[in-house]
């Protein structure tokens, strides 16, 4: 079974095929990771998958109208962090640090999920911040800002809570932030259907909901 | 009175894996030709972030084509005159970028000279300077991947050099220098130039190493690699117009490779 899972469910998909490898003994599950728009133009280009997670509903519609899946539900949300490296001197404490130009600022394109969250933060809290460059997707970005080269980058508070030894967050202000929505579907043509549909119910199940908290996950 | 051998007496299965090995090289230029809509593609073309990628791919190539040409050559040369058992090591960290995916490139490039790397650091707390983001830190990318291209052509081509030049040269009285600039560069450029071109091209080509080290800025450092890269995701037109333009930019490369090589052999 091949599940398709947008970037920054690398760590939490890898660890939830594991377990339902441990649970469901005759699957194999081989789970692909990448920017949701990558993974929407791979899908339209012909690749094979069972199970496609993607990081925004925009990603998912496009999908469904290509009826290349079915219908879809969402199964967490996520949202904006700006995270700095630990050592940055000086730190970086309050967001409106970001009007300074000399900071190097990372995002993520404005095509991937959360390149759109940032740049709707940006324009909602009318911030223009020294953006340097723009990824592709969240984790080549989060590798930049962990690297030390980045002063700081839009993340998302899951990539924020994986590296606390790491990465400090600076707050937000909640009356400009909005949640991603992850949603989740089965392939319109999958062999492997009864298999993709326990998939899909271990990801309701009460062991996984609590590992999606864990990792910082809002619940729908 | 025994002719030599022609084309037409290969064996059969020698043109059929040929013909194929040819078919496979044209078949992707096919299907960019074939994708595109040719009514639309200069209106495609026509936006500020082809333009600025336009400009940065070419003075970055450039730039790099020039630099490898200027520390390759003497490099190449070096090692096809000095024999040591050191020429076994110097060569293998030579070729290691030809074959390193360019990303790995990228990131030995970030450690080494990024903001917070072994030679970027001090670099960066002595001068302000910041390599990765910046139009230079393409080139350091570019030149990272190009100056191999240079240094081999260079090398190959001093082998295959007649050194009695060089030698009477000498004997004529002609000082070191005075020999090197009059006699073993002139002999040179035949593969002096082949290698810069190559070089050039390849830089003009370089994506992994670029967007791992330089970051992707549009305007500052996204190449037309880079671009088409981020339009595949949302304008498939215009990164099919994007990829003609590097079809017709490489074109050209090869074209006056082509020429040079056939004005000298």
């Amino acid at each position: 079974m091949t599940v398709m899972a947008a970037s920054s469910l690398t760590n939490i998909f890898t660890e939830i095929a594991e377990q339902f490898e441990t649970a469901n003994p005759e699957a194999d599950v081989k789970v692909i990771f990448a920017g949701s728009g990558s993974l929407r133009e791979q899908v339209l280009d012909g690749a094979n998958f069972d199970v496609i997670a993607t990081a925004n509903q925009e990603v998912m519609d496009a999908l469904i109208e290509a009826r290349e899946v079915t219908d879809s539900q969402v199964f967490a949300r996520n949202v904006l962090a700006l995270v700095s490296p630990i050592d940055q001197q000086p730190p970086i404490t309050n967001i409106e640090q970001l009007r300074e130009t000399n900071l190097l600022i990372g995002v993520c394109m404005e095509t991937v999920p959360c390149g759109v969250l940032t740049f709707d933060y940006l324009a909602s809290a009318r911030l223009i911040p020294n953006i340097v460059t723009k990824e592709q997707n969240v984790r080549s970005l989060l590798a930049k800002v962990l690297e030390n080269e980045l002063d700081a980058a839009f993340v998302y508070a899951t990539d924020a809570q994986l590296h606390p030894d790491e990465l400090i967050s600076i707050p937000l202000l909640p009356n400009h932030l909005k949640a991603t929505s992850y949603p989740i579907a089965r392939s319109a043509d999958a062999d492997s259907s009864e298999l993709s549909l326990k998939f899909l119910e271990f990801l309701a199940t009460e062991k996984v909901l609590s590992l999606l908290t864990s990792y910082g996950f809002l619940l729908p | 009175m025994k002719r030599p051998p022609s084309v037409q007496r290969l064996p059969l299965a020698v043109r059929l894996a040929a013909s194929i090995g040819a078919l496979f090289l044209v078949i992707p230029i096919i299907g960019l030709i074939g994708k595109a809509s040719w009514s639309s593609v200069l209106r495609d073309l026509k936006s500020e972030i082809v333009f600025d990628a336009l400009k940065i791919s070419v003075t970055s190539s450039i730039a790099a084509a020039l630099l490898a040409v200027l520390f390759g050559t003497p490099l190449g040369i070096t090692m096809a005159k000095i024999q040591t058992k050191w020429n076994v090591v110097v060569r293998s960290i030579v070729l290691l970028p030809m074959i390193l995916p360019p990303v790995v490139g990228g990131s030995a490039l970030l450690f080494a000279l990024g903001r917070n790397g072994i030679f970027g650091k001090p670099l960066f707390q002595s001068t302000g300077l910041v390599l990765p983001y910046s139009w230079s830190g393409v080139v350091v990318a570019n030149l990272f991947v190009a100056l191999p291209f240079v240094v081999l052509s260079v090398e190959s081509g001093h082998r295959l050099l007649d050194n009695r030049y060089e030698l009477a040269s000498a004997s004529l009285g002609a000082g070191t220098n005075r020999t090197f600039i009059g006699v073993t560069l002139p002999m040179l450029r035949p593969s002096i130039l082949a290698g810069g071109l190559l070089a050039w091209g390849r830089a003009l080509g370089e994506f992994g190493a670029t967007i791992t080290f330089a970051g992707n800025m549009p305007g500052t450092t996204q190449t037309l690699p880079l671009a088409v890269y981020g339009a595949l995701e949302t304008d498939r037109q215009q990164a099919l117009a994007i990829s003609l333009l590097m079809v017709g930019l490489s074109l050209l490369i090869v074209i006056t490779m082509r020429q040079r090589w056939w004005s000298h052999r």
